[in-house]
């Protein structure tokens, strides 16, 4: 059984690769919580307004092509795109595990409906349905960006974790619980979710990153972030036509999703090996 | 000894293999019409080749598959229509021992919740007292109580399947299906598991289903015996009768098989020609005759199937079982 939070944090602590990705971690959500407290209103705009600057002692990671401070448009981008990353990936993996979990351990035709129902979604293309459910709202409250990128997120969780459940399904661990008498809600809670909780941490990972583009993505497109409010990928889009001649508009929160994508993989690389008890 | 434990009669598990969305799918035949009974206190051994449904029909015994037709009797009560809280009962008096000591254990649970399993869904013992029912298991298997706290991925094989075989007893079972429980480990080792569930046999008055494919393991465990083959049971019997006098030409080959010891002893070793019939498409006669070499085989084989009927002491289905023979050298 998956041991305590603590526990297997602190495992994941002693890992080496793991303590610097929750270093890593610890020093973005820091900084976005910090952030925007300390630092300038990252959407005014200055009046003498002189475009781009580079980094300098009043502004440390300069300025965007409208003079503002880019340091707190990253300390503000830090709480919207973490944030959103955060719930929407949570969200995505509690649908896509529960689906997966049911269509597996069922079977029979309530695994072939939901099934059916995941093939024809992964047929389509992501953007292409969040556009379609984006396009009823004219100016789209957070809370429901998010909502709508976790619940568009699942599918491909859900076929991992079915795949994961038919295998395990078979071993002799899972029938000799159903032998003693284990109904589907023990045998679901005690043995299938911890031994796919590996998988469904890889798939953590690489939605992380998916969906700080996915969100990136959508603000370009008019439908996500609305400016002036700023976010990694409204910024990364935003210096588009500026990074010729000032990369740093570019560089900055390219550079972040970089390394909350590769933190993000160096925890649950760290919390996979601590839920198995063969690497303890 | 009374009637039997368990009384299975005609059971047949089919599975459906490769249903395409235009394409009608085909049937797997792995379990046609087995009979066989389990009295107190006794081990019948259920033999035969991979693939001869002998584990199918271990498990629809249990109903870890579920059986397409046929009847499961336990201790009187039908299995079959047992409804969910009449099976919850039924699992608490049979086990189950399965085959891989790798498989078998959950790799994310101490060796102390695994065994302490059944105890927990059947209410068995208040929570304090789990732990020394635990440890009391373990001790019964001959593992330290403080195997409790360990991983199995500490534990070696023949370990492993001590710590499956305390699982099972923890629920105070009358009967267990012993899946090849010692197949997948070393002969001196298996040896010690053998010894193991001899003694709890006769300590705790257990019946076993023991399925195997090594008759050397077979003789020394086995009161009677049950030959398996393409889904069906060819010849059934008494451990010596069958062992000292088998009727049935696939029992023979089987017994070629076993190794023999002694590399002076004259011995023949029958090798079959080809392979059982396809499970999907079963022949209408006898399914072993494409490979027969008994010396009275003839037409009516490959034409009508061959019922078990009673040959001397023991129940064979072959058409020509009194016939007597030297095996061919």
């Amino acid at each position: 059984m998956i041991g305590s939070l603590r526990g297997t944090l602190t495992a994941a602590w002693r890992n080496p690769s793991g303590r610097s990705g929750l270093v890593v971690l610890g020093a973005l959500i820091a900084f976005a919580l910090v952030g925007p407290i300390v630092l300038p209103d990252p959407t005014r705009i200055p009046e003498l307004g002189q475009g781009a600057t580079g980094p300098s002692l009043s502004h440390w990671f300069g300025t965007d092509h409208f003079g503002r401070d880019l340091l707190a448009r990253l300390a503000t981008g830090a709480r919207i795109s973490l944030a959103i990353a955060a719930i929407a990936v949570a969200l995505s993996l509690s649908i896509g595990t529960a689906v997966g979990i049911i269509a597996g351990s069922f079977g029979g035709a309530v695994d072939r409906i939901l099934m059916r129902i995941v093939d024809a979604a992964l047929a389509l293309p992501r953007l292409f349905i969040l556009l379609l459910l984006l396009a009823v709202w004219e100016r789209i409250p957070i809370p429901a960006l998010v909502a709508v990128i976790g619940a568009t997120g699942w599918f491909g969780t859900s076929r991992l974790v079915r795949g994961e459940v038919l295998r395990l399904k078979h071993e002799g661990f899972v029938q000799a619980a159903v032998a003693l008498g284990a109904g589907r809600t023990r045998t679901i809670f005690r043995h299938l979710l911890p031994n796919v909780a590996g998988v469904i941490l890889v798939s953590a990972t690489l939605s992380m990153g998916d969906v700080i583009l996915l969100e990136a993505g959508l603000s370009y497109l008019g439908v996500g972030i609305q400016p002036p409010t700023p976010s990694w990928g409204v910024m990364v889009f935003d210096a588009r036509n500026s990074f010729t001649t000032a990369p740093w508009t570019l560089f900055f929160p390219g550079a972040l999703v970089v390394v909350t994508v590769l933190a993000t993989g160096l925890v649950s690389d760290a919390l996979r090996a601590a839920f198995d008890p063969r690497s303890a | 000894m009374s009637g039997p434990l368990l009384e299975v009669a005609d059971l047949v598990k089919h599975f459906p293999q490769g249903h395409g969305l235009f394409r009608p799918g085909r049937t797997v035949h792995a379990v046609n019409g087995v009979s066989l009974t389990v009295a107190p206190k006794e081990t019948l051994a259920l033999v035969g080749e991979s693939g001869s449904g002998k584990t199918t029909a271990g498990r629809a015994v249990l109903r870890l598959v579920e059986p397409d037709a046929g009847t499961v009797r336990f201790d009187g009560v039908d299995v079959l229509a047992a409804d969910r809280r009449a099976m919850k009962a039924l699992r608490r008096r049979m086990q189950i021992v399965f085959q891989d000591p790798y498989g078998s254990l959950d790799p994310r649970m101490t060796v102390g919740a695994s065994v302490a399993e059944g105890i927990e869904i059947h209410r068995l013992a208040p929570k304090p007292e789990i732990r020394a029912r635990v440890e009391r298991l373990l001790g019964e298997v001959g593992l330290e109580p403080a195997a409790a706290d360990k991983y199995p991925h500490q534990f070696s094989g023949g370990q492993r399947q001590r710590i499956g075989i305390a699982r099972a007893l923890g629920v105070d079972p009358a009967f267990v299906v012993l899946d090849e429980p010692v197949s997948a480990l070393d002969v001196s080792v298996q040896a010690q598991v053998l010894n193991l569930l001899l003694d709890l046999q006769r300590d705790r008055g257990l019946s076993y289903l023991f399925i195997a494919h090594d008759l050397a393991v077979v003789r020394q465990v086995a009161h009677r015996i049950a030959v398996m083959y393409y889904g069906r049971i060819v010849e059934q019997g008494g451990r010596d009768e069958v062992l000292e006098r088998p009727r049935h030409p696939y029992t023979r080959a089987l017994l070629s098989a076993v190794p023999e010891p002694d590399p002076a002893a004259q011995r023949v070793r029958i090798v079959l020609p080809g392979d059982p019939p396809s499970p999907t498409s079963p022949p209408p006669g006898c399914p072993f005759a494409s490979r027969c070499f008994h010396p009275a085989r003839d037409g009516r084989c490959a034409a009508e199937r061959p019922e078990l009927r009673p040959v001397g002491p023991s129940l064979v289905a072959c058409h020509h079982a009194e016939s007597t023979w030297e095996t061919p050298r």
